[in-house]
């Protein structure tokens, strides 16, 4: 009688030459196992806000920084930090917090050049541009760069001032970070007061995050799905070489395919990024 | 000869499909729309590429036709999920 794991993991007589673990049925399996542990996470996080959560380390002033040496490289004059627009970022974070929302308009249908104008500064051309789960600021304005919208608002030529705010809380009970950066034209004696909505897309950007409070339910996602591919690597590597090696004839799909799609799988999830900018 | 060199093609063309995926995630990271778009893509290709396979080679069964698309959703729901 052959061992278990042997007939789980190698072409064995006893499994008709082909391990049990990539039977289509341990498949369909392995699919619901997958889908359990994954319920479990997002279960725990809607019950225990905050036991799975990041939060990360971005500096306001390396955005600004790295915002300037964008507009720089574009032949356009850098934007001066200003205290009231980061209020108004400030102000804007928080209340995306508190109303547990992300969105440029709020809920209740409070827009960012209410924030603007609360915080005392009169523009006479205001932008926004949010970003969300990055972990440091190079990052983010990467993912800003690589969006046409939100590359029209931090290279816009009319804007002289900036205001950034970075502040941790909890959306949906995880925990995040969100970038709230908004640029400014002080509104001169003769101009009226308008504003430059820009309407931007919720685009996924680069992002690679790193934990520095509790556990990324991203990270772990991540991992969880990297198990699963690892595992079934690891079976289908083994069946290959058996079958190579012993010469075994069955019906059965390609070994090698299958390895080259789970390798495909594998690179798949290991590039798709986190991070979101609004 | 022959035999091989057919292998080879297939092969060719499977790997040429999966780095085309690869290339296109890394593309679309900005958009999770298109990455969804791409993985769902990507694996019906790859139940597709095998039911072709082994039509060309006269062993399609119902069996082999069942393990790739159990494979193929499998890849899915991996990705997916973190989508």
């Amino acid at each position: 009688m052959a061992h278990p794991a042997h007939t789980l993991f190698l072409p064995h007589p006893h499994n008709n030459h082909k391990a049990v673990l990539l039977w289509p049925r341990s498949i369909v399996i392995l699919i619901g196992l997958f889908i359990m542990g994954r319920s479990i996470v997002d279960i725990t996080i809607g019950l225990l806000p905050g036991v799975l959560g990041y939060a990360s380390q971005i500096d306001p002033g390396k955005v600004i920084e790295l915002t300037n040496a964008e507009r720089q490289n574009a032949g356009l004059g850098t934007v001066t930090y200003n205290s009231a627009l980061s209020q108004a970022a400030s102000a804007k974070a928080t209340d995306m917090f508190v109303n547990n929302y992300w969105a440029h308009v709020s809920p209740q249908g409070t827009d960012p050049w209410s924030f603007v104008t609360s915080s005392g500064y009169q523009y006479q051309h205001a932008g926004e541009n949010l970003a969300r789960d990055f972990s440091n600021s190079r990052d983010i304005v990467t993912a800003w760069m690589a969006s046409p919208t939100h590359k029209k608002n931090l290279l816009d030529p009319r804007y002289k001032d900036i205001g950034v705010a970075v502040l941790d809380g909890y959306l949906n009970g995880v925990e995040t970070t969100l970038v709230v950066q908004m640029f400014g034209t002080p509104q001169t004696s003769v101009a009226s007061i308008t504003s430059d909505r820009i309407d931007a897309i919720p685009v996924m950007a680069s992002e690679k995050i790193i934990p520095s409070s509790g556990l990324s339910p991203l990270d772990l996602s991540r991992s969880w799905s990297l198990a699963f591919v690892i595992l079934v690597l690891f079976a289908l590597s083994l069946d290959w070489v058996f079958v190579l090696r012993y010469n075994i004839i069955r019906i059965s799909g390609k070994s090698w395919a299958h390895l080259t799609y789970f390798i495909a799988i594998a690179v798949i999830i290991t590039i798709i990024k986190q991070g979101i900018i609004l | 000869m022959k035999r091989p060199l057919k292998h080879l093609l297939d092969y060719l063309i499977l790997c040429f499909l999966m780095s085309v995926s690869v290339v296109l995630t890394l593309l679309f990271n900005g958009n999770r729309h298109f990455q969804i778009i791409t993985i769902v893509n990507t694996s019906f290709f790859y139940f597709l590429w095998g039911v072709l396979h082994h039509r060309k080679e006269k062993t399609l069964e119902p069996k082999i036709i069942t393990e790739y698309l159990v494979m193929a959703i499998l890849g899915t729901v991996l990705v997916i999920s973190l989508l």
